[in-house]
């Protein structure tokens, strides 16, 4: 049973949660020292809290993204105030951004009493980010939570609530008062608020759609009957304010009329054209809301039906359940690891429908039905192994060669095939490998067919690509590999290969087969290779 | 279109993409709603053994634990380990993926999903933790071997053996932990940001964890996978 609590301390856990806000920016955790340390006393926390104005100010006024750099130029900007302090900006805007106010990517709670209800975990989260897909990589942005807006209101603004009031009440005794350029700023911070409104309504989505369990139903009632219900009254209440400004321009132009050359009159007309672009900008970005907010119910209320008809009760934990287990696996088990990913990983439709599956069946007919087969039947029930080995040494040649050329290309864009030969002869001890069934010229004369080897267009179409894993020489498998190795593929572009004159590369070299050494000479054109970076 | 055409259809695209989603194939997506088309997919979903999981605005194929034919398996994982991968490597990359897993969606309340990103070396270091506790405690064998198997000390033995951070290597721990890293990315389940110093788990990783993998209903097939693995 709860006692009975004076009734001054009804909603005190409101106070509270402000609190919890200043703690994780004073009391921070994950405190990394060799930065601390070149801070004067209470800096930390002064760049802390304007970061947070940044970040509002940033996604606000601007409407814009604010990202990692962004935050880091921000930095570059105030920290002159702080006197000389040698820090990278971007190591900064990193451990401000990602270690205190994201706490490493951790929850933090701070406790806080509510006399009606008991002790409350709350989770303090002044920003939230938000990962974009760009062309090429991920951009990950971040804006303020609504507890970050609230928080930020709180310490400078007034109550959320009745600030959009107070605002329009400002702009509108402003311009009765005929002081044109304090309402041209109030009308701006109408629009900053309104937009404050907007991306309040798009976190609450993105958040439901993520994650309905980190969503509160206190939240949904508070979106939609408190916002919307105060939305739609300052949309009346805006009107209103456009038919003043209106009547003030109609007025002006008469005092224009009569007094031509007054610069006062000409400066108010700029500002009250302005005030209405922003009364405007707000009345549309009120109705743009205002009309979404049945699909904001709609997908809620969807969202819900599917928490409610996927609900799980109880959940295992993957620690008991699965590592421990794992822990206490026999080797011989380890087979079976697959099975544990099978539901979270892609259907792998290559392996089902891979052509070169229909190869080998082929081949295994022709094991029983031609005779002069059996040689190289008996290599593959007998040494299996070996056959592999030798396909994944061809493989990871090619991938070499093909890598290789990139690494040189870096050095020196446009080369002949003679100098890569040398520049493979010096790298490695022994190029055998490469020259081994003539792999290297072989490869060069497959690249030569190709002509240009575009990688970028490789990227984009990679989804649809099935790699040749057959042994043979094939473009694919090597970028495939290279990526792996190297995302970014060497910031190749392009290779090309071809050969515009009558130039050969000559070679010989000795080779090892059933103890025997064979001498090779090899004849090819000497190729020119351009690598586009 | 017949409703076995467009019931092929959406099974191509799961297939394909692994999801069928509202906003990049709206049209089927609503068909994908249609009762005579669903009991279509019902019958594949049994004959091909896989599940769909159904949310508002997408749907997943979930392979079955042991389907063979649609999903992955321990060679699949070899061969993109490498072509020089042990069994050794295949556990340790199945171990620490795992790990990544328990810690995104360690969560005991009501959302499981505990973290918004983590960094490599964060795992690492518990990975570290982790096998030194075990290693640590090697004086007493004999209830080591209670609590671990002989081939998890070897593995543990194994990550205590790899370097800790050397850019042009790659036997290192955090090496290998982005190559767990990678490998989960390929997949679609999360995607590393910060010149490989961060992870965070994609929506879809997310929507299956949260709506399915975890679900208490699913210990009974996890233990069988442990107990007929042969």
């Amino acid at each position: 049973m709860i006692a009975k609590y004076p009734e001054y301390l009804e909603g005190f856990y409101k106070r509270m949660q402000v609190s919890g806000a200043v703690d994780s920016i004073v009391n921070r955790r994950e405190r990394k020292m060799d930065i601390e340390n070149r801070f004067n006393s209470g800096d930390l926390e002064n760049i802390l809290f304007s970061l947070l104005v940044f970040i509002m100010e940033k996604t606000l006024s601007e409407d814009n993204e604010c990202s990692i750099n962004n935050i880091a130029d921000f930095l570059g900007l105030i920290l002159p105030f702080y006197g000389e302090i040698d820090i990278d900006n971007l190591i900064l805007a990193e451990y401000l951004v990602k270690d205190i106010l994201q706490n490493g990517g951790k929850p933090r709670f701070f406790d806080i009493m509510d006399y009606s209800a008991g002790k409350i975990k709350y989770r303090v989260k002044l920003i939230d980010d938000k990962v974009i897909y760009t062309e090429k990589s991920y951009k990950v942005i971040y804006r303020l939570t609504d507890q970050g807006y609230d928080f930020l209101f709180r310490t400078k603004e007034v109550d959320d609530e009745i600030s959009f009031t107070i605002e329009e009440l400002k702009l509108k005794e402003l311009i009765k008062r005929k002081n044109y350029k304090k309402a041209v700023l109030q009308s701006r911070s109408l629009v900053q608020m309104v937009r404050q409104k907007k991306s309040e309504i798009l976190r609450f989505l993105e958040k439901l759609r993520e994650n309905i369990y980190s969503v509160d139903v206190a939240e949904y009632e508070i979106i939609i009957k408190g916002t919307y219900a105060l939305l739609e009254d300052e949309y009346k209440v805006m009107d209103d304010i456009h038919k003043t400004v209106k009547l003030s321009e109609f007025n002006l132009f008469k005092d224009e009329n009569s007094d031509s050359d007054n610069v006062e009159i000409r400066k108010a007309k700029n500002d009250i054209a302005e005030i209405l672009k922003n009364i405007d900008r707000t009345v549309s970005e009120q109705r743009e809301l205002i009309i979404n907010r049945h699909n904001l119910s709609k997908i809620y209320i969807d969202t819900i039906g599917d928490s409610f008809s996927k609900t799980i009760n109880r959940r295992f934990d993957i620690e008991d359940e699965i590592l421990c287990v794992m822990e206490k696996l026999s080797e011989d088990k380890y087979c079976c690891l697959w099975k544990l990913f099978n539901p979270i990983f892609k259907p792998d439709i290559k392996n089902i429908l891979n052509l070169i599956k229909l190869y080998e069946r082929q081949y295994k007919l022709r094991e029983k039905e031609f005779a002069n087969f059996s040689d190289i039947v008996e290599n593959l029930t007998e040494n299996d192994e070996s056959i592999i080995f030798l396909e994944k040494e061809r493989t990871n040649a090619y991938i070499d060669i093909v890598k290789n050329i990139m690494i040189y290309g870096k050095e020196f864009n446009k080369f002949r095939f003679s100098d890569f030969f040398s520049f493979l002869n010096e790298k490695y001890e022994n190029i055998d490998v490469f020259t081994s069934e003539e792999r290297i010229f072989r490869t060069m004369l497959k690249l030569y067919d190709i002509g240009l080897l575009d990688i970028i267009a490789w990227k984009k179409e990679r989804e649809n690509i099935i790699a040749d894993i057959s042994g043979e020489f094939d473009a694919n498998v090597c970028l495939y590999a290279i990526e792996d190795e190297n995302p970014d593929i060497y910031n190749v572009i392009s290779i090309k290969i071809s050969k515009d004159d009558n130039v050969n590369f000559e070679c010989e070299y000795t080779i090892s087969e059933n103890n025997l050494n064979i001498n090779k000479k090899i004849i090819l054109s000497d190729f020119l290779i351009e690598v586009q970076i | 279109m017949s409703e076995l055409k467009t019931a092929l259809n959406i099974f191509r695209i799961l297939l394909k993409k692994g999801e069928l989603s509202k906003d990049n194939d709206l049209e089927l997506f609503i068909e994908f709603k249609n009762p005579d088309i669903r009991t279509i997919l019902y019958d594949f979903e049994e004959v091909f053994e896989f599940d769909i999981v159904e949310l508002s605005h997408i749907a997943y194929i979930i392979p079955n634990s042991s389907n063979d034919l649609l999903g992955w398996t321990s060679k699949n994982m070899r061969e993109w380990l490498g072509s020089d991968a042990r069994l050794v490597d295949v556990f340790l990359n199945s171990y620490i993926s795992m790990f990544i897993l328990h810690i995104f969606y360690g969560g005991k309340n009501r959302n499981p999903k505990q973290r918004d990103f983590i960094r490599i070396h964060e795992i690492v270091e518990k990975l570290d933790e982790r096998f030194i506790r075990i290693l640590s405690n090697s004086e007493d064998y004999e209830k080591m071997e209670e609590k671990y198997s002989i081939n998890f000390i070897k593995i543990a033995q194994e990550w205590d053996s790899k370097q800790g951070y050397d850019e042009n290597s790659r036997k290192t721990k955090t090496y290998t932990v982005i190559k767990a890293a990678r490998f989960m990315q390929k997949e679609d389940l999360i995607i590393i940001l910060d010149d490989n110093r961060e992870i965070r788990s994609t929506s879809k990783l997310d929507d299956i964890m949260i709506n399915y993998y975890l679900d208490q209903d699913r210990v009974k097939d996890i233990r069988e996978i442990f107990e007929d693995a042969i």
